[in-house]
């Protein structure tokens, strides 16, 4: 009767009777039978059955399960509850070492059924006498389609370690069409519970195999060593399709967007441009090509390539940009133009396409340089330079004397009330300082320079503006000194001298367009462009305006005492101490030490990458080429050219540029 | 293969260790700021600065061939590398990579393989070391069986020999330290 209520009760709560089942089992090997041991809590009778409701590949049955008696269920003081207990015991085989899962086990007995929970079984290989577990290695999930270049990713896994133990040695045979190249994978870590133990499954090694050839291709297995224990790696076999046409060009296999840029849609004459093209997304980066650029008008200077790429299991993920440098032509409308560039998805077979695009480029020319004949500045420009010069030297301070005056006059009379009277004694101060400026024995000498050199006499001509820039000091005669030096037929003479004057009265408008006009005579190119140079002269003209105003301020306050006149002061003030000090670092930016390119004794300016002997050349700059110096070291100049190469130079084949401030007579 | 340039930032900081040599330790150490961020002709400015303070010379020229070699000169980086010297065993370490690579991007397969045996007597625990030296090894091998020659197949011989015994030892003692935990002290000194 007890027997029937449990297995009414059994019935009722059927599989849950075997939550605390013991599982045993013989040490099994490939090959070979064994047997798996079941000990329930249901007790023993002759008319309760068992069975194998499912077949197995690999784990077979070896014989019909059948049940006994045992005797062991006690309660949780220790006491048998129950005897004749029925424990079910399985005969299988397997012909691998794997750890299989077992399902399906059905216990059955007139209304009563009950399957047994899924249960693991350990097979071993005959050389796993020491292991708990077989060890296995496998590959992972291998796509068997690829099209031509496409990346397959390779992961070698090892399966039921106890340790995320290295491997010993693997050995990977090579493809015979195709390449593998070793990446490093993040792949997957399994963990599986194995009663109260577990035991891992990770990868070992990883490769990226990728082929130019179309077909069935193998790519060859081989044998992995790990634990001591050697097992064969399988091979796997891949079929290559043939890319679409439409990709044949870029061979881009994967999840791309391409995009581009160019740095501005205008420029002036020898300005450098940069292009970039960015390819994004996933897939065969180290095997697509880029889809070509050219410049119309423009001459490419160099390109460079940069990368930021992770090896992902669908291949690299990241970006690939190439940026192409362009210099302006001489053309009013030139353009960049980057070819089509289309790519296919492995995954919906879908193909991608960047159309292509033109960017047109409107280009500010220097003028007809060439063309136009390359004067000397008159006397009366060269006067107006001096003028220049001279605001830019000490004398420049003087435009703050009219302020000044009038405080002090204003100061000393301030119990006569007479201070504004006095505001006309300001105009004293102009002619003071236009005085300084006059020099009628120059102009007479620059007027016989200019002379000679009309008539051809070249040398006297020089003579004398070299006298005068070393008598003044002024460098208002550089640029006809630089002139002179051209027709004379030394070129790179006449940059240094320009460079010099420009060095000397920065930005100046005159002496960019003669020096401009030089440069496209000569044939000068990759020239650092020598820009207009607001700078000092005029924010010192500001700044001293400022100053002059501050002193009328002050004065003001003085005399009334008011408020707003203290505000006015201060605002002024501080307004003009700003404008100094862009002043001066307009002045300071302006000295940028430069150098020119020289030839001595056949020698040129051979640039290279360190300054060393042995360090192999890497591009000759012509003579006359303009640089930015930026280092001196080891008897090199580390430079910069105008479009932004930087190398070291023997210091003797560059002729350093004198930019100081102006000599003072 | 790779260049040890991370390491680099470690041996910038060997300079700071003396107050006196603060200036061209910020120096090589800037510089290799700079080679991390790709700007190798400003590492090379900064490790040439360095070197004006003649101090340290050892570490300056490692890291002025590191940034040489950078920039594609190959045959300058070595004569620098050639001149750093150090009694610093990671410095060392890092040096001989470095030659190893070299040697096995110029075909010199045999010198590469010595080199990072070399290295890997000097750091056990570096993988790269150890997969550079089977590549190595590799390249020997198949050179050797195309161009028989006796003299140096008993160089590549002893080579081999040696190198076999080197990374078998090193296997076992990484299968010692996964199986014994922290109870597996390294002797690797004695047992060489």
């Amino acid at each position: 009767m007890a027997r029937r209520v449990f297995f009414l009760l059994m019935a009722l709560l059927g599989v849950s009777l075997f939550a605390q089942e013991n599982i045993t089992q013989d040490k099994a090997y490939v090959g070979r039978n064994f047997k798996v041991y079941i000990k329930t809590r249901i007790p023993y009778s002759r008319d309760l059955n068992v069975e194998l409701t499912e077949d197995f590949d690999q784990l077979q049955s070896a014989g019909d399960p059948y049940l006994r008696p045992y005797n062991a269920l006690t309660d949780r003081e220790g006491e048998i509850i129950y005897e004749d207990m029925s424990e079910i015991v399985l005969t299988f085989r397997a012909e691998g070492g794997d750890i299989y899962t077992c399902r399906g086990v059905r216990l059955y007995r007139q209304q009563f059924e009950s399957v047994i929970p899924d249960f693991p079984v350990v097979v071993h290989n005959w050389d796993e006498g020491n292991l708990d577990y077989p060890l296995q290695v496998y590959w992972s999930p291998v796509k068997s389609e690829a099209y031509t270049g496409e990346i397959v990713s390779l992961i070698l896994n090892v399966r039921y370690m106890e340790n995320l133990d290295f491997p010993e040695s693997i050995g990977l045979g090579k493809p015979a069409l195709g390449n593998l190249e070793q990446v490093e994978l993040p792949g997957r870590i399994d963990t599986y519970d194995m009663g109260d133990r577990k035991v891992y499954s990770y990868p070992l090694e990883s490769w990226y195999f990728f082929s130019g050839e179309t077909g069935e291709l193998t790519i060859p297995g081989g044998e992995a060593r790990i634990r001591g224990l050697n097992r064969k790696i399988p091979d796997q076999n891949i079929r290559i399709l043939p890319l679409p046409e439409e990709v044949n060009r870029s061979g881009g296999v994967g999840d791309f967007s391409l995009s581009t840029r160019l740095s501005g849609d205008s420029a002036a004459e020898g300005e450098i441009l940069t292009f970039t093209v960015r390819i994004e997304g996933t897939g065969n980066f180290s095997f697509l090509s880029f889809p070509s650029v050219e410049g119309e008008g423009m001459e490419l200077i160099n390109t460079a390539d940069e990368e930021e790429l992770i090896p992902t299991e669908a291949g690299y993920s990241g970006f690939r940009e190439r940026v192409y440098r362009f210099q302006a032509g001489s053309r009013p409308t030139q353009s960049i133009s980057c070819s089509s560039f289309s790519w296919i998805n492995p995954e919906t077979h879908r193909i991608g396409t960047y159309r292509g695009e033109t960017f047109p480029v409107q280009v500010t020319l220097k003028g007809n340089l060439a063309e136009q004949n390359l004067s000397l500045l008159t006397p009366s420009e060269l006067e107006w330079l001096i003028v220049k010069e001279r605001m830019s030297g000490p004398a420049k301070w003087f435009l703050f004397l009219p302020g000044l005056i009038y405080f002090l006059i204003l100061l000393f009379s301030l119990s006569k009330d007479n201070g504004a009277r006095n505001l006309p004694l300001l105009l004293i101060c102009l002619p003071l300082f236009l005085s300084l400026t006059s020099g009628t024995e120059r102009k007479i000498a620059a007027s016989e320079a200019l002379a000679l050199y009309e008539k051809g006499e070249y040398g006297e001509s020089y003579r004398l503006f070299r006298e005068l820039e070393d008598n003044t000091g002024y460098a208002a005669y550089l640029p006809n000194l630089a002139i002179i030096e051209f027709y004379r037929g030394n070129p790179v003479e006449s940059e240094i001298l320009f460079r010099e004057a420009l060095g000397r009265l920065p930005g100046d408008p005159a002496i960019r367009k003669k020096l401009f006009q030089m440069e496209a005579l000569a044939g000068l190119k990759d020239q650092y462009y020598a820009g207009i140079n607001p700078g000092s002269a005029l924010l010192f003209l500001l700044f001293a305006a400022g100053g002059n105003l501050f002193f009328l301020s002050l004065a003001g306050y003085l005399k009334r005492r008011k408020l707003r006149l203290l505000f006015l002061m201060a605002t002024i003030f501080f307004l003009s101490l700003g404008l100094g000090g862009a002043s001066a670092l307009s002045f300071y930016q302006s000295r940028r030490p430069q150098g020119i390119i020289m030839e001595r004794g056949g020698e040129t300016g051979r640039l290279r990458r360190i300054p060393e002997e042995t360090a192999e050349e890497w591009l000759t700059l012509p003579p006359g080429t303009s640089l930015f110096l930026i280092r001196e070291k080891r008897g090199y100049y580390f430079i910069r050219t105008g479009y932004g190469l930087e190398g070291w130079i023997d210091r003797d084949l560059v002729k350093p540029v004198e930019i100081g401030g102006s000599r003072e007579s | 293969m790779e260049l040890r340039k991370t390491a680099t930032l470690l041996a910038s900081l060997i300079l700071f260790h003396s107050c006196s040599y603060v200036n061209p330790g910020l120096l090589v150490f800037w510089g290799n700021y700079q080679m991390d961020q790709g700007n190798y002709q400003k590492a090379n400015v900064s490790y040439l600065d360095a070197m004006d303070w003649d101090t340290n010379r050892g570490i300056i020229e490692y890291n002025l061939g590191n940034s040489y070699y950078s920039l594609g000169e190959r045959q300058s980086a070595m004569i620098r590398w050639d001149q750093a010297e150090s009694e610093e065993r990671d410095f060392q370490y890092m040096l001989i990579f470095n030659k190893g690579v070299f040697y096995y991007e110029r075909g010199l397969y045999l010198e590469a393989a010595r080199s990072f045996k070399a290295a890997v007597n000097l750091n056990p625990s570096d993988r790269d070391s150890k997969i550079n030296l089977e590549l190595a090894l590799g390249r020997v091998n198949s050179n050797a069986e195309r161009q028989p020659d006796e003299k140096k197949a008993e160089d590549n011989q002893n080579l081999f020999d040696d190198t076999e015994r080197l990374l078998s030892y090193l296997k076992r003692q990484e299968e010692n330290s996964w199986e014994g935990g922290e109870e597996k002290v390294s002797t690797r000194e004695n047992d060489w």
